[in-house]
C-alpha cells in the first residue's frame, strides 16, 4: 500500500464556527477515509450544512483545521498555532477537488445541460473542449439523462436537475463528493431516481459525505453514520447498529421523534 | 392642414439626426461608464463602492437640466473651455452613467448567491465566475431597465436646447417663431420623439418577459 492510502481523505480537527454569538460548530472532529461513505444525521439547526460547507470553504471555520487528503483547506496552521489564510487561487484549487451537490440544485440557468457540465472542466482545469464534451456525454449516460444534453435546466424536473448537478460535480473528477439534503426539495416520486445515482456512486468507491433525512438510505448505503447535535459529534458508528441501538439519549430522542413523524 | 409641418419636415429631420447623435454618444458612453462602475461596485470591497455611491447620489439628486446649466456656465468659469456640445454631452454621459451604475450594480447583486456558491464549489476563481456565471445573468436582467433608461435619456437630450445646443426641440422652436404654427409643429415633434422611443419601450417590455428565468 502506498502511504497516501493511510492519509484520510477528509480530516476535521477540532473545528469551531460561529455566526455572531451563535456557536454552530463546537469543536467538531472526524475523519473520512478513502472510499468511505459517511452519512450525517441530526436535528434541524444542528450545524450539518455548516459543517459540509466548511469542507469546501463556502463557510470559513473560525478555529481548528480541515485537511483534504492531508492538505490544509483555507488556512495553514503554523507551528506556533497562528494561522494564515491561503491565497484565492489555492482555495479554488482545493475546492476543485471537492464536489458539492446542493439541496436547491443551483444549475446555471443561462447554460444548457452540456455547458453546465463542461464549463468548469474547461475554464478551471483547462480540459480540451472535445474531451470535456465526451466526458459530459458519459456522465449524463451514467445519471440516465443522455437525451437531455441540449436542454436548458428550467425544462427539467427537479429530479433531473439534481442528477445533472451530480454529473456537473463529477465532471471535475473530485476526490470527495458532498451532498447536502439533495432530495429534500424534491417531490416524493422523484427522490428515488437521485438516490439510485448516489448509491451507484457509492458502489463505485467514491468518497462521499452525505447529510440526509433519508434514514433508510443512510442505513443501506453508508459505511458509517454520524449523529451531530449542537455542533458536536454525539454518536457515530455502524449505521445498522446505531439506528437499532442508539446509546446517547439525544440520538434516542431524535430517532423516536423522527419515527413518530412517519406514523 | 399640416402644410407648414410638411414644409418644415426636412429641417426638423435634420434636428432629429442631431438628437439621435447626442443620444447615441451621450447615452452610449454613459451606459459604458455606468456598467463599469456598477460591476466594480458590486464585485469589490473597500472604499470604492462608497465612492461610486457618492457619485451616483450627487448626480441623481440634481435635475439633468441643472447639470446642463452647470456644465455650460461653470466649466468656463473653472477655466475649462470646452465647446457647447462637449459640455452637454459630458452632462448627459455623467447623468446616464449614474443611473446605469445603479442598474448594473443591482443586476449583479440580483444574481442569486446560490449561483456564485455553485461556481465557487466547482473551483472557479473570481474572474472566471464573473465572466461565465454572474455577468451573463446580470446582462439579461439589466437589458430591460437599460432600454428604459435609454428612453429617458433620449427625452432628456431635449434639455440641451436650453443652453443653446441645436437639436430637434431647438429646431422646432425656431420654426414656431418663424411660422407661429406651434400646434402642428409640436404635434410633429411629439410624433418624432414617440417614433424613436416607443420601439425601445416595446423591446424592453418584450425582453423583460422573455428573460425571466426560473432560478
Ligand atoms: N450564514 C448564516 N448566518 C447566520 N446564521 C446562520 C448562517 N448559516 C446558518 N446559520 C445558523 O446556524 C445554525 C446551523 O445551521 P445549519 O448548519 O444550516 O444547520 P442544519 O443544516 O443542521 O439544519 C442555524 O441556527 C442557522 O440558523
Ligand atoms: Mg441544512
Amino acid at each position: 500500500m502506498s502511504t497516501s492510502a493511510d492519509i484520510p481523505m477528509v480530516r476535521v480537527k477540532d473545528v469551531y464556527k460561529s455566526f455572531g454569538d451563535l456557536r454552530v460548530l463546537d469543536g467538531i472532529s472526524f475523519d473520512v477515509t478513502r472510499g468511505e461513505v459517511l452519512a450525517i444525521i441530526g436535528p434541524s439547526g444542528s450545524g450539518k450544512s455548516t459543517m459540509l460547507r466548511c469542507l469546501n470553504f463556502l463557510e470559513e471555520h473560525d478555529a481548528g483545521e480541515i485537511l483534504i487528503e492531508g492538505e490544509p483547506l483555507g488556512y495553514r496552521v503554523r507551528a506556533d498555532g497562528s494561522r494564515v489564510r491561503e491565497p484565492e487561487a489555492e482555495i479554488a484549487r482545493m475546492r476543485s477537488n471537492v464536489g458539492m451537490v446542493f439541496q436547491s440544485f443551483n444549475l446555471f440557468p443561462h447554460r444548457s445541460v452540456r455547458e453546465n457540465i463542461t464549463m468548469a472542466p474547461v475554464s478551471v482545469k483547462h480540459v480540451d473542449k472535445a474531451e470535456a464534451n465526451a466526458r459530459a456525454e458519459v456522465l449524463l449516460e451514467k445519471v440516465g439523462l443522455a437525451d437531455k444534453i441540449d436542454e436548458y435546466p428550467s425544462r427539467l424536473s427537479g429530479g433531473q436537475q439534481q442528477r445533472v448537478a451530480i454529473a456537473r460535480a463529477l465532471a471535475m473528477e473530485p476526490k470527495v463528493m458532498l451532498f447536502d439534503e439533495v432530495t429534500s426539495a424534491l417531490d416524493p416520486e422523484l427522490v428515488a431516481e437521485v438516490l439510485t445515482v448516489m448509491q451507484q456512486l457509492a458502489e463505485e468507491g467514491m468518497t462521499m459525505v452525505i447529510v440526509t433525512h433519508e434514514m433508510q438510505f443512510a442505513h443501506d448505503v453508508s459505511d458509517r453514520l454520524m449523529f451531530i447535535d449542537g455542533g458536536k459529534v454525539i454518536e457515530e458508528g455502524n449505521p445498522a447498529k446505531l439506528l437499532a441501538k442508539p446509546k446517547s439519549p439525544r440520538l434516542k430522542e431524535f430517532l423516536h421523534r423522527f419515527r413518530a413523524s412517519f406514523n | 392642414m399640416f402644410d407648414i409641418l410638411i414644409a418644415n419636415l426636412p429641417y426638423l429631420m435634420k434636428g432629429t439626426v442631431q438628437t439621435l447623435w447626442l443620444a447615441v454618444v451621450g447615452v452610449g458612453l454613459g451606459t459604458l461608464l455606468g456598467m463599469g462602475l456598477g460591476v466594480t461596485s458590486a464585485m469589490i470591497g473597500g472604499g470604492v463602492p462608497a465612492l461610486i455611491g457618492t457619485y451616483v447620489f450627487i448626480i441623481r439628486g440634481i435635475p439633468v437640466l441643472v447639470w446642463m446649466f452647470l456644465a455650460y456656465y461653470m466649466l468656463p468659469q473653472l477655466g475649462l473651455v470646452v465647446g457647447d456640445v462637449t459640455a452637454v454631452i459630458g452632462a448627459l454621459v455623467l447623468y446616464t452613467g449614474a443611473f446605469v451604475t445603479e442598474i448594473a450594480r443591482g443586476a449583479v447583486m440580483a444574481v442569486p448567491r446560490h449561483q456564485t456558491e455553485a461556481a465557487k464549489a466547482l473551483g472557479m476563481r473570481k474572474f472566471t465566475m464573473l465572466r461565465l456565471v454572474i455577468l451573463p445573468q446580470a446582462v439579461t436582467l439589466s437589458i430591460p431597465p437599460l432600454l428604459n433608461n435609454s428612453v429617458m435619456m433620449i427625452k432628456a437630450t431635449s434639455y440641451v436646447s436650453v443652453v443653446g445646443v441645436w437639436e430637434l426641440t431647438y429646431a422646432a422652436r425656431e420654426v414656431v417663431e418663424r411660422t407661429l404654427a406651434a400646434f402642428q409643429i409640436f404635434l410633429g415633434v411629439m410624433l418624432i420623439y414617440f417614433l424613436i422611443c416607443y420601439p425601445l419601450t416595446l423591446a424592453a417590455r418584450y425582453l423583460e418577459k422573455r428573460y425571466s428565468y426560473e432560478h
